[in-house]
């Protein structure tokens, strides 16, 4: 069996793809206008939206660049999945019911427009909805990277089919586009529950094959760490103490300015079907970070305790060297398929609300009409926006996990004020808002285009984070509340 | 005064960011490349494929208080939020007291986990090369599973028991519902008046 170990492999990859693009076609069936398009007709069950949300949140980031950051750093990168539980207790608490109240209440088709009725302003919803353009292009980018890099690797071992880096870009491009461009957000959320299903799976198999690989299993590996760093598998590994807080604020607090994520919040056929989303978004995230942490441990240790292991020339290669490497070639093929789904997941809810930013709500924001045949617009804008995020993708040079934090920063300081604040705050203002964004995200592009290292590696997006929500509750305060619609006002007292 | 409690809470914080930031950054605080190449910059690899921590105690002994005030403020912010978006006029006010005791409850222990975390790494200074274990990974590192990933699951526990008292009250549903109504017969008004 394991001659035939990359075969294997690539044939769960196929098949993977080829139930992706069957049900793009299926939901192709029932998308029939631009809500279903973007907001699934808001009829999604509650199993479909909380495995969705979770699927959505653990992405390509998550499954490739994740081992990275645990083989380079140790535990440092725990940081980014442990404050999952309390990030998404904050979202749910902050706009589980909100934004489903909103979504009922305006029919919006995607969150800037829901922002727009919200500030009564369309600046505000096209700020909104540049935020979203600015961080899809970025994250999008870090998605295609992952699923290119890792189709790459599987296929240089098969003779017959061994591809150039540049045809791997498009041929990740291609499944995605094709499946995004035919179903929509429907495609999207349905291929998510199978990807979701698939990730949890696959990552508590991984768990069980690491602990198989070294001695002593999780503990083997701790053991063996610390002997060659102890602070490697000490709380705050090796980037220490404040540069870990400073990830855990930004994860924490920035899971409810996701809006890949939120928005699915808005398409849920019930309102009470939060109740027990919650558990579950969190009880499948808590699972499927298991791969994060087990193949970066495993890595390291195997690495650290062979002399005949090479080490990892970049540590973006952890999961796929572990696959291949160690793990039983059906599983192999699984969790391929799981890291796929990882990746694809995220970056299908990317496609679909940069299509809407782009044809949407960008050309409400400059009070143009709404464009005839929006539908066809929004699935030639599918098209545009993964061709340029995988040319992105293919000239940055960035590790896959510090670019996905950068777009989960640029999110998170754009969004969390507007939307997770403002849709609770009565007194905040199209002035604090509009105010707060921009200098937030001004600071955040001066910091890092100026590459300023702040003391103790404290997070640029962070440090940006703090300042863009104290900017906006001070201005919130000394300025006056806007006057809200009757109906938002009601809402916004339940 | 309504407003004093998030006025605290961000003072503390950027009082706890600035106090890091005008703290002394030993060399390597942040870890340094592997001290083996083979490991550090194996042959082929453009950038560090592994780090190192170095000494616990010498990269953290300046911001040990800093740093402890960083972790508790935005665990009161992170909290302080989740209190504010449970107020509701429709809660029943029987079990009031009741949901907040556990609320404070859950927020007492989470940032006890917190400091217990911080003290027992700093235990680990004194012998770093033999650390206790809790589980499968030093006592430190366990409490930070348990702790900052497992405490907060009460506040899930807590969002689905009350629900309907605290989150989505049966009152506020119904008022929701008159709300959309009206707002549709509104829109239709307007429509046929147009």
């Amino acid at each position: 069996m394991e001659e035939y170990r990359s075969s294997i492999i690539f044939g769960f990859i196929l098949v993977y793809m080829l139930v992706c693009i069957a049900v793009g076609l299926w939901a192709m069936r029932r998308t029939r206008s631009t809500k279903d398009f973007f907001m699934a007709g808001r009829h999604l069950g509650m199993i479909v939206t909380s495995v969705a949300v979770f699927s959505s949140t653990m992405s390509g980031f998550g499954f490739v660049g994740g081992p990275g950051l645990v083989y380079l750093a140790g535990t440092s990168s725990f940081w980014m999945v442990i404050n999952m539980s309390i990030g998404m207790c904050i979202m749910f608490f902050l706009l589980g019911k909100r934004l489903r109240m909103f979504a009922e209440l305006r029919e919006p088709v995607s969150l800037p427009d829901a922002v727009s009725a919200r500030y009564n302003s369309r600046f505000t919803g096209g700020l909104t909805a540049v935020a979203i353009l600015l961080g899809v292009i970025t994250y999008l980018g870090v998605q295609i990277k992952a699923m290119s890099v890792v189709l790459f690797q599987i296929l240089q071992d098969i003779a017959w089919a061994s591809t150039p880096l540049e045809w791997c870009y498009v041929i990740s491009c291609a499944v995605l586009v094709f499946y995004c461009v035919t179903g929509g957000i429907i495609a999207s959320v349905y291929t998510d529950l199978i990807q979701g299903v698939i990730m949890v799976v696959a990552a508590v198999l991984v768990l069980l094959t690491t602990m198989a690989t070294v001695d002593g299993g999780l503990q083997g590996m701790a053991e063996v760490i610390t002997r060659d760093d102890p602070e490697a598998m000490q709380p705050w590994g090796t980037f220490g103490m404040i540069s870990c807080l400073s990830f855990y604020f930004i994860m924490a607090l920035g899971v409810c300015g996701q809006p890949h994520v939120i928005t699915k919040l808005m398409m849920t056929k019930n309102i009470s079907d939060t109740r027990h989303m919650l558990p579950m978004s969190v009880a499948g995230y808590g699972l499927a970070a298991l791969l994060w942490i087990s193949i970066g441990l495993c890595m390291r240790a195997v690495v650290l305790n062979s002399p005949y292991v090479t080490p990892l020339l970049n540590p973006d290669q952890a999961a796929s060297e572990f696959l291949t490497c160690y793990a039983p070639p059906v599983l192999a093929g699984v969790v391929f398929a799981g890291l796929f789904a990882a990746i694809m997941s995220t970056a299908d809810s990317f496609l679909n609300i940069g299509s809407a930013a782009l044809v949407h709500d960008l050309p409400q924001a400059f009070g143009m009409t709404p464009l005839k045949h929006e539908l066809r617009w929004a699935r030639i804008a599918t098209v545009v926006i993964a061709v340029g995020a995988g040319l992105l993708a293919y000239c940055a040079g960035e590790m896959v996990a510090m670019l996905g934090v950068m777009g989960w920063s640029i999110f998170a300081i754009a969004i969390v004020p507007i939307v997770a604040i403002g849709f609770n705050w009565k007194r905040a203002n199209r002035i604090a808002v509009n105010t707060s964004v921009i200098s937030g995200l001004a600071c955040y592009a001066g910091l890092y285009l100026t590459d300023i290292r702040l003391p103790y590696n404290f997070h640029l997006g962070a440090f940006s984070m703090l300042v863009t929500l104290t900017i906006f509750f001070m201005v919130a305060l000394v300025t006056p509340a806007n006057r809200l619609d009757k109906d938002i006002d009601a809402v916004m007292d339940l | 005064m309504k407003y004093l409690p998030a006025i605290i809470v961000l003072a503390f914080v950027w009082t706890a960011v600035l106090w890091v930031f005008l703290s002394f950054e030993p060399n390597e605080a942040t870890g340094r490349p592997h001290s083996e190449a083979t490991f550090a910059t194996p042959q082929g690899s453009t950038s560090v494929a592994m780090m190192q921590g170095g000494e616990g105690g010498y990269r953290h002994e300046h911001i040990v208080v800093p740093g402890l005030l960083l972790g508790c403020s935005m665990i009161a912010m992170f909290c302080m939020m989740l209190f504010w978006v449970c107020r509701t006029k429709h809660a029943d006010p029987d079990s009031a007291g009741y949901f907040w005791n556990l609320m404070v409850m859950v927020v007492l222990v989470y940032v006890s986990a917190f400091i217990l975390l911080c003290t027992t790494y700093q235990m680990s200074w004194l012998e770093p090369t033999e650390p206790d274990y809790l589980g499968p990974f030093p006592i430190a590192t366990s409490l930070m599973f348990l702790g900052m990933y497992g405490v907060p699951l009460g506040f899930v526990v807590l969002y689905v028991l009350f629900f309907e008292d605290r989150i989505l009250p049966q009152a506020a549903l119904e008022e929701f519902r008159k709300i959309v109504q009206a707002a549709k017969s509104d829109d239709v008004a307007e429509q046929e008046a147009s």
